[in-house]
């Protein structure tokens, strides 16, 4: 139950979608690491087009330099600490 | 190295229209290429260089539009950068014609998209958006800009009524262009009342999706008529933060001293400005970087600057108002610009203008966009 983010092995700089280089300090050798929780910095509201349903997303600060978009399955609000998973589908979803 | 020996000769726009039926982006393209060649006075045999920008050209590319026109271009290109495709087409068409390897280059961009459309391309802009935001839900831009405009709130200490007064702002502008496709007068009420988007995102703060294109023809001097525009200064700058920050920059911050040190001039020289509007936060964002707001704070700025239209900015109405081509989106401001500088903007023409500045900013990646340049320009009687 967590998110796998990109750890640069020269620098230790953290990224999520993943790169070729590191964008701090060009190296090119990354490892994985688990990211399983954040805090929410901001949240909105999307309706979907052709449809009654609205979808809640947030921007989730997981660590200082790594922030994350993640569907939100319940009711939260800015500030919160949400725990963070990763579905098959690639979408984040904190809950 | 400056851009003497090139200038922008003719610039038009298809008119936009919602929803239109019967047409296709390659039509729209022609439509542009028959348009420029009469605002310029040149047949078509003139032509010698050939840019396209569309998302919906696809599986055409250049070359094919090329073919059917009728053109043996001696230099052609293909830009695929969206709300900054315009400038970044210009810049490379400059050096060409600077260089020789073209005299004469038509710049188009089109695009008609569909509801449906805008759906498969908005999920499917590039891999990161395909496998991390699509699946979500995303809804496009607007989720995304949604958090770059609440962190702007929170760091400007700007509120929902100063966001109105820019959109009602570019209305009003809007009024005067018989092309906008929103042309009626906006009220903070209608504002306040919109549908919500993806708060605090409503209706009106997102372009209205239109099908059209915009063109500009580059010269060799020679070639151009006496009235023309001359290029002071451009500048880009892509991928300026590796997308580390918080979207509330753009690559015009660190570009913006060697644009106006090129250009000789400085922000208080400009007539009027054409920013990339694709969210009202977004505006704030390229005029900040740029130099513009100056000393101001962005909420005097606007109160000041914006909404009495003392400062011109975005005088088509923007694509807020007028409408958003899709790619031809990333000439709007230029065409709007040139139009101004050529005495040509009818009843919205800035009196006197003789500089502008205009700015791309485009290419959604994980949180914000990657790509930004500018360019100042001057009007030659």
């Amino acid at each position: 139950v967590s998110v796998q983010a990109q750890i640069c092995e020269s620098c230790g700089a953290l990224y999520f979608p993943r790169r070729l280089r590191c964008a701090r300090c060009q190296a090119s050798n990354f490892g994985v690491t688990e990211v399983s929780d954040g805090t929410i910095e901001s949240v909105t509201t999307i309706r979907q087009r052709g449809s009654n349903q609205d979808v809640r997303i947030g921007l989730i600060v997981a660590k200082p330099e790594l922030r994350l978009l993640a569907r939100l399955d319940r009711k939260c609000e800015p500030g919160e600490h949400v725990r963070l998973d990763q579905e098959k589908s690639g979408a984040i979803v904190g809950y | 190295m400056n851009f003497e020996r090139a200038v922008i000769a003719g610039a038009i726009e298809v008119p936009y229209r919602r929803k239109p039926e019967g047409i296709t982006t390659m039509a729209l393209l022609g439509e542009a290429f028959a348009a420029l060649l009469d605002d310029a006075g040149l047949s078509a045999d003139r032509i010698d260089g050939l840019a396209v920008s569309s998302f919906t050209l696809k599986p055409d590319h250049a070359i094919d539009v090329a073919w059917r026109l009728g053109l043996s271009p001696r230099w052609i290109m293909e830009d695929t950068n969206g709300g900054a495709s315009g400038i970044n087409m210009l810049q490379h068409a400059l050096r060409a014609v600077q260089c020789g390897d073209a005299t004469a280059v038509a710049i188009l961009a089109a695009d008609h998209v569909l509801d449906t459309t805008l759906l498969d391309l908005n999920n499917n802009y590039n891999t990161v958006v395909r496998d991390h935001l699509a699946p979500l839900p995303f809804g496009g831009p607007n989720g995304l800009f949604s958090f770059v405009t609440q962190a702007q709130m929170r760091r400007e200490r700007l509120d929902a009524l100063d966001y109105a007064r820019l959109c009602i702002a570019q209305r009003e502008w809007a009024t005067l262009n018989p092309n906008a496709v929103y042309r009626s007068p906006l009220t903070v009420e209608d504002y306040l009342d919109a549908p919500p988007v993806a708060p605090p995102l409503g209706r009106f703060d997102c372009a209205p999706n239109v099908s059209g294109a915009d063109a500009v023809l580059v010269t060799r001097e020679q070639l151009a008529p006496p009235r023309r525009v001359r290029i002071r200064a451009l500048q880009a700058l892509h991928n300026y933060d590796q997308h580390l920050g918080d979207g509330l920059e753009t690559g015009l911050r660190s570009i913006a001293d060697k644009l106006w040190r090129s250009a000789g001039l400085s922000p208080e020289h400009m007539d009027l400005a054409c920013v990339y509007d694709d969210y009202p936060a977004m505006v704030l964002a390229q005029l900040h970087d740029l130099g513009l707001i100056g000393e101001m704070s962005m909420k005097a700025f606007i109160a000041d600057r914006i909404a009495t239209r003392r400062t011109p900015i975005n005088t088509s109405g923007g694509q807020l108002s007028a409408g958003q081509a899709g790619a031809a989106g990333g000439m709007h401001g230029l065409v709007e610009a040139v139009a101004q500088l050529l005495d040509r903007g009818g009843a919205r023409q800035v009196p006197d203008a003789r500089y502008a500045v205009v700015s791309g900013y485009g290419m959604m990646e994980y949180r914000y966009c990657l790509c930004a340049n500018a360019v100042v320009l001057e009007g030659l009687a």
